[in-house]
This record gives C-alpha cells, structure tokens and sequence, in this order.
C-alpha cells in the first residue's frame, strides 16, 4: 500500500513539474499581465509587509515579464522616436511596481 | 512576446484606475494596451486582458501595418493614421460584421462625439474590441490623451482614478 502511494506521489509530481515546463520563463507574468487582471477569484497576501511594495524608479524594469519598461510614457516616447520604433503603453488599476497590486 | 515587443516597440505603463481587495480578492480592476507612435497618436488599442498569443498577434498587426505604411511612403502621420484607420474599418467589417461608410470620418473629434458614436444602437451590439475598431476606423487623428477615458471607462467599464488600491482588512471579532 506504501509503495502504491509513493508511485502515485511520484506519477503526480512529474505531471505537475511538466505542466509547469511548458512556459517559457517570464512568459507567466505576459499572460498574468495580459490575461489575469480581472479575476475575482485570485488570492492576494494577507500582509502588506510580506511583499513591500517597490516603488522603482530604475530606468528600464521588466517587472516580472521580458519586456523592457521605462518609467514614464515621456521617456518611452522620447526613446521611440530616437530609435525609429513605436511606443507600447500599459494603462492599468493598481501599481504596476508590485505583481501583487496589479 | 516579449522579445517582439522590445524588437519594434519602447514600453512604459501608467497607473489610471484603482481596485479593490476585500478578504484577500480582487474586485474590480482592468488593463489598456495602447499601440502609439512617438508623438502618441493611437494606432492600436486592446481592451482589457488578453492572452500572449492575442497579444502578439495584434502586435503584429500594428507592426506589419506599420511597415506596409512605409513602404507605401505614407511617412506623414496624417495619411499614415488614414491608412490605420481604413485598415481598422476593415476589420471592423471582416471580424464584426459592421461595414461603415467612408462619407463619415471623424476629424478632430470631441469626447462628446466619441461618446455619442458609441452610444448609438447598432454600436452599443459591438464588443470591446468591436468598439475599439470602431472608434479608430471613424477618427482620425486620435490621440491617446482623447480616447484613454473613454476606452478605460465607457468600454471596459472601469473609472479613472488617482485612489490607491485599497486593502480593506479582514474583521476577526
């Protein structure tokens, strides 16, 4: 009986490890960025100082994701225009800075 | 996803609304994803949330727009945004069925007029991303500071605001 547990402990394990493995690394935070903002049913921490908020002000932060974000739309702006690219703006509820107030 | 938009795109982000957590939930809360030129007239604009695929997708479509705009030396931002703006009509017909008139270009379009465009019954049918064609197919120019409160609160249904988010502690008697 013992043994039948551990190999479905084992089973499930590297089910989950894979399920996991099919995203590649910062691609979650796209899809959470993108795709998750609204759900109701997401838990936050229960104590603002278990994750402090980081109010950065770096001039170029990924915050989470593999795109590159400046700090100011002016800035994005000014950048764009010098290097012949368009610009990419996020408006959201809540403080980019922190994954948990976004 | 990533990699592209840092290819063909300068990203930054704005905080314009606010939600609400109650008991360790969310209430409330969207997302805007605007494609500009430099200058901040809107070539694009997604809204709410969308998954990375959609996401690339439509990054794609605004690049190789874009470049299709260039190669047709459509370089000034007037006919360059003309061109968007046939290329948004399109899909509004292709993807939602609604065929607009040429005879009806918005320039330089109030609040008050994009309000009332989106009001109009036929329009009110349309979904997010339905009203979203609609408004950049009608208007050209647009720039972001004329449609960022009318996309974040008449399409997603969000309000504006400079509130903090607020986390309303959990009562133990």
């Amino acid at each position: 009986m013992a043994i039948l547990g551990l190999i479905i402990a084992i089973a499930l394990a590297a089910a989950t490890r894979n399920l996991t493995r099919q995203t590649a690394p910062g691609e979650e935070r796209i899809a959470a960025l993108v795709g998750q903002l609204n759900r109701p049913e997401e838990p936050v921490p229960s104590s603002p100082a278990q994750y402090p908020i980081t109010q950065s002000c770096l001039a170029r932060e990924t915050h989470g994701t593999n795109i590159n974000f400046l700090s100011t739309p002016k800035e994005a702006a000014r950048k764009a225009r010098n290097n012949n690219k368009l610009t990419f703006l996020l408006h959201i509820s809540g403080n980019f800075e922190d994954t948990d107030f976004t | 996803v990533g990699n592209y938009l840092n290819t063909f795109f300068v990203s930054s982000y704005q905080k314009v609304g606010t939600f609400r957590v109650a008991n360790g939930r969310k209430q409330g809360g969207n997302v805007a994803s605007y494609f500009c030129l430099p200058d901040g007239q809107v070539l694009h604009v997604l809204a709410g949330p969308v998954d990375a695929a959609t996401m690339l997708q439509e990054a794609r479509w605004v690049v190789e727009t874009w470049k299709l705009a260039l190669l047709e030396k459509k370089e000034d931002p007037l006919q360059l945004l003309a061109l968007f703006a046939k290329a948004h009509a399109d899909r509004l017909r292709q993807e939602h069925g609604l065929t607009l008139s040429e005879a009806h270009q918005l320039r330089s379009a109030s609040t008050v007029d994009l309000t009332t465009l989106l009001a109009q019954s036929a329009n009110r049918k349309l979904s997010r991303q339905g009203r979203v064609h609609l408004l950049l197919a009608r208007t050209s120019p647009l720039k972001i500071e004329q449609i960022y409160r009318l996309v974040f609160e008449k399409i997603l249904g969000e309000t504006i605001s400079t509130s903090p988010v607020v986390v309303a502690q959990t009562h133990i008697p």
